[in-house]
């Protein structure tokens, strides 16, 4: 693993950017954090505290399997947020979010998708083809999904792109 | 030591047999702890259900409040942070919280290491057999996942359980290697702490997986051996004056009250009292037992004492062994 450089930091602003405002900055000085690459086919992103991120250098060898909190996967164009992602950035901003009824979120976590009647509010600005934050009437983030049409929309609106209830079915 | 054998009486042994427990199990429990009536009765129930909240996603209060609006029935244990699951309607890992990483599912006992440990922000900590992450998840919140954790585990099935259980519970403050314990001499640190929940044959755990029931004597040297040489290799990560808290889930003396015995007369530790939260706990209205000073006659170093067992019987808990040692300051 290693501290993420610039170009990386640039896919995060931009996709923290999308999702309501580029908090990245203070967000990562509140924390003490910082952003850790661990490189691979695609580059995984890692939240960091700083006190962790000193032994890392400090330290390198061997090299952990993971450290850190995994937000999410850049590539050449983008960053994707990844579950833990979507949940931090949720926290932060109010943009992009989708609330959805505490049946429509039992679904969801099954990965299923959300239908126009499990829609209870959203966003201004959340369009079809978009990529939303799923999220309870608690204002948890609960997972990412597409929207397939313009909300509140009849039949499948949301389609799951990841639920949090992947850690019953996969997490180990 | 040798494995300590004690010979079954004939309606010990007819007990266990119609039971499935092994006679020389049940007997070496009678005699080290008394009460066996109580204690296999205990060990033959089912296991209670329990959860620690992780204060790092969300507020505990909160957390117990929506619990309890979907039907949970929660009871304090007298463990900081840990429930006691009375009623639910549903399975208790499978609530949109628990999926938020607001808890972990967690039995009282398992939660006691930690707190032994007393980790503080700002230190270099090492979870030496960390997998699944329970100890894990609770030491980093116990810092405010301030510390810089390293956790330890070499099965990847295990390593994945881990890996899943951090990241559900949002940990900033966590390195995970799929590595053995002794690899952790490559990074080349000295801990400030290390907790090692060490590898053991499980006998207070019988009640979640009766197979242990049948625990043979043959197993224990093995599980001894190697005990010993972790809190060896424990000793060598440690800083000159670190801390290290040694935990199993057996209750053999041979893994627990032998292996201290060892640590301080052979390693130069000093065993610690454990602090106040522990020392103060009344679990099922019982204080923590001290660890066996005297064991098949032979006498252990007195410090021994300061360690503690919780058991099935009286503590309503899987049986759990904590010590507390401190590595010499030169």
């Amino acid at each position: 693993m290693r501290p993420a450089g610039d170009d990386e930091l640039d896919r995060l602003h931009d996709t923290f950017d999308r999702f309501g405002g580029d908090f990245l900055e203070s967000w990562l000085s509140h924390a003490d954090a910082e952003i850790w690459i661990r490189p691979g086919k695609v580059r995984a992103v890692h939240i960091v505290r700083k006190i962790l991120g000193e032994q890392l250098r400090a330290h390198p060898e061997p090299v952990p399997k993971i450290a850190g909190l995994f937000l999410g996967e850049v590539d050449r164009y983008r960053f994707h947020l990844s579950l833990e992602g979507a949940y931090e950035v949720g926290r932060r901003t109010k943009e992009n979010r989708v609330f959805v009824s505490d049946k429509a979120a039992q679904l969801f976590l099954y990965g299923r998708d959300v239908l126009g009647e499990g829609i209870e509010r959203w966003d201004p600005g959340v369009k079809r083809g978009n990529v939303a934050l799923v999220t309870t009437l608690r204002g948890d983030v609960i997972g990412l999904a597409e929207v397939l049409m313009a909300l509140p929309g009849n039949g499948r609106v949301l389609e799951p792109l990841a639920d949090r209830g992947w850690y019953l079915r996969e997490g180990g | 030591m040798e494995v300590l054998r004690v010979a079954p009486t004939p309606a010990l042994r007819q007990w266990s047999e119609k039971n499935g427990f092994s006679p020389e199990l049940v007997a070496r429990w009678g005699a080290f702890y008394g009460d066996l009536p109580q204690m296999l009765k205990a060990m033959k129930s089912p296991p209670l259900t329990h959860l620690r909240m992780n204060p790092l996603r969300g507020d505990p209060n909160e957390t117990r409040r929506r619990l309890e609006e979907k039907g949970f029935t929660l009871e304090e244990t007298g463990v900081p942070g840990t429930l006691k699951v009375l009623e639910a309607p549903f399975s208790a890992g499978a609530t949109e919280e628990y999926l938020l990483g607001r808890y972990y599912l967690q039995d009282v006992s398992s939660a006691l290491p930690a707190f032994a440990l007393e980790p503080r922000p700002g230190e270099t900590i090492a979870d030496l057999c960390a997998a699944p992450g329970g100890k894990t998840v609770q030491l980093a919140a116990m810092t405010g996942d301030r510390a810089a954790i390293y956790a330890f585990d070499s099965d990847p099935a295990r390593v994945q359980a881990l890996e899943s259980n951090l990241q559900r519970c949002g940990l900033m403050s966590t390195a995970v290697y799929e590595r053995r314990a002794q690899d952790a001499t490559a990074l080349g640190i000295s801990f400030d702490r290390i907790l090692l929940d060490a590898p053991c044959t499980g006998e207070g755990v019988v009640q979640r997986d009766p197979g242990r029931r049948m625990g043979h004597l043959g197993e224990y040297e093995a599980c001894a051996r190697d005990q010993r040489d972790l809190v060896d290799l424990a000793h060598k990560l440690l800083k000159p004056g670190g801390l290290l808290v040694y935990s199993t889930c057996t209750l053999a003396p041979e893994e627990n009250e032998v292996q201290v015995h060892r640590a301080i007369t052979e390693l130069g530790f000093t065993a610690e009292p454990l602090p106040p939260t522990l020392r103060d706990l009344r679990l099922n209205g019982a204080p923590l037992k001290p660890g066996l000073t005297r064991v098949a006659e032979r006498d252990l170093h007195p410090g021994v004492a300061l360690a503690a067992h919780a058991l099935p019987h009286p503590h309503g808990s899987l049986g759990f062994f904590i010590a507390r040692l401190r590595k010499g300051a030169s």
